[in-house]
């Protein structure tokens, strides 16, 4: 390509054609071309601006990603609170479930038929809440007292060292001895304050 | 890696911007967008082209037949408008209205040579690349071209023979 390109040259020095040819064309200039040059240089610079960057697709991988994330989030959430709601149905029944059945599914490893009063409310009853009745049977009861209300916890500073001290099994005794005959029994777990509360 | 400054795109609006249109208008009724366009699509280039003259040659083409296929109006439009190819004083009016008549009826492939040669100034090899065809092929149409021309404006000046022309 030459070299000698200059601004508003008059088309006439090819040397390579006819004279005639040459003088005709020569003086005739193509008509001026009619762009607003400012709106070019806008788009001009707009599309270098949007091709240039390196990080051309990292908004949209971006905005890609953080919708996945939504969704994933999203789903998880509804999840968790249909596992919640379960569990919370699950404790329901096993509120309402009396201690002799308690017990009995508790210490037998398959179950049983309870007769027709639960017999609506069994399928709910699965492993887990098996599970959560024996942890219930032998969890040990704080310190305190039966009344009206239900287990009244007994304040910490009146605790004596030796129920603070022993595990469930020790204190039992401590307090079985403690008492005098004609007092009520203490209940050792939940299972005995469930019968006590129910036979009044 | 060489950047299009807008210095530079200034320089090729000027020196290349009227003949552009005169090339693009070979095809199209609005050459002016398709060379607008054509230098929106060289601004958009991650990297400047090693020649862009050429590049923006080959853009406008491109252009100017994509707009020609979608425009329904161009064989109405070449015979109104090749009056208006360029620029006319007033002793140049005659001459200007001649060349563009002997132009419109030269075939589209020798004028587009024709015109990237003589108002584009863009070499054999160049055009070659443009048009995809040889450079001998090139230079051979528009030898061909300049006789045909020669013919319609000088009648008279039939016998003299076109000079070879080197390249």
């Amino acid at each position: 390509m030459s070299e000698n390109r200059e601004v508003n040259v008059p088309f006439n020095d090819h040397n390579d054609l006819p004279p005639d040819v040459s003088r005709i064309l020569g003086g005739l200039n193509p008509q001026p071309l009619e762009v607003n040059r400012d709106e070019l240089f806008f788009q001009a610079g707009f599309a270098a601006g949007r091709s240039g960057r390196a990080s051309r697709y990292f908004w949209p991988l971006a905005v890609a990603a953080m919708v996945m994330a939504c969704v994933g989030l999203g789903a998880m959430l509804i999840w968790q609170a249909r596992s919640i709601r379960e569990l919370q149905t699950e404790l329901a029944v096993a509120e309402r479930a009396d201690a002799q059945s308690i017990a009995r599914s508790g210490t037998t490893a398959k179950p049983q038929a309870d007769g027709e009063r639960y017999d609506g409310e069994r399928f709910l009853i699965n492993e887990r809440q098996r599970g959560w009745q024996r942890l219930a049977l032998l969890a040990p009861l704080p310190p305190g007292r039966l009344t009206a209300l239900g287990w009244e916890e007994s304040p910490r500073g009146l605790r004596s060292g030796q129920w603070e001290m022993g595990d469930a099994t020790g204190e039992l005794e401590s307090s079985r001895s403690a008492q005098p005959e004609t007092a009520p029994r203490r209940p050792a777990t939940y299972l005995e304050l469930m019968r006590q509360q129910r036979e009044g | 890696m060489p950047q299009l400054t807008a210095q530079l795109l200034a320089e090729l609006l000027d020196r290349h911007g009227p003949a552009l249109k005169l090339y693009a208008r070979q095809w199209c009724h609005a050459p002016d967008d398709v060379v607008q366009q054509a230098f929106v699509d060289l601004a958009a280039c991650a990297q400047l082209p090693a020649n862009p003259v050429a590049w923006l040659y080959i853009d406008a083409r491109r252009r100017a037949i994509s707009a020609a296929r979608a425009d329904r109006r161009r064989q109405r439009h070449e015979g109104t408008a090749a009056v208006k190819w360029f620029e006319r004083s007033q002793e140049q009016h005659a001459a200007a209205e001649s060349v563009a008549d002997a132009l419109a009826d030269l075939p589209v492939a020798d004028r587009e040579i024709l015109i990237a040669h003589f108002w584009g100034r863009l070499t054999f090899e160049e055009i070659a690349q443009l048009i995809g065809i040889s450079s001998s092929t090139a230079q051979r149409r528009f030898e061909a071209a300049i006789n045909q021309l020669r013919e319609k404006l000088n009648p008279d000046r039939i016998n003299t023979p076109c000079p070879k022309i080197e390249k």
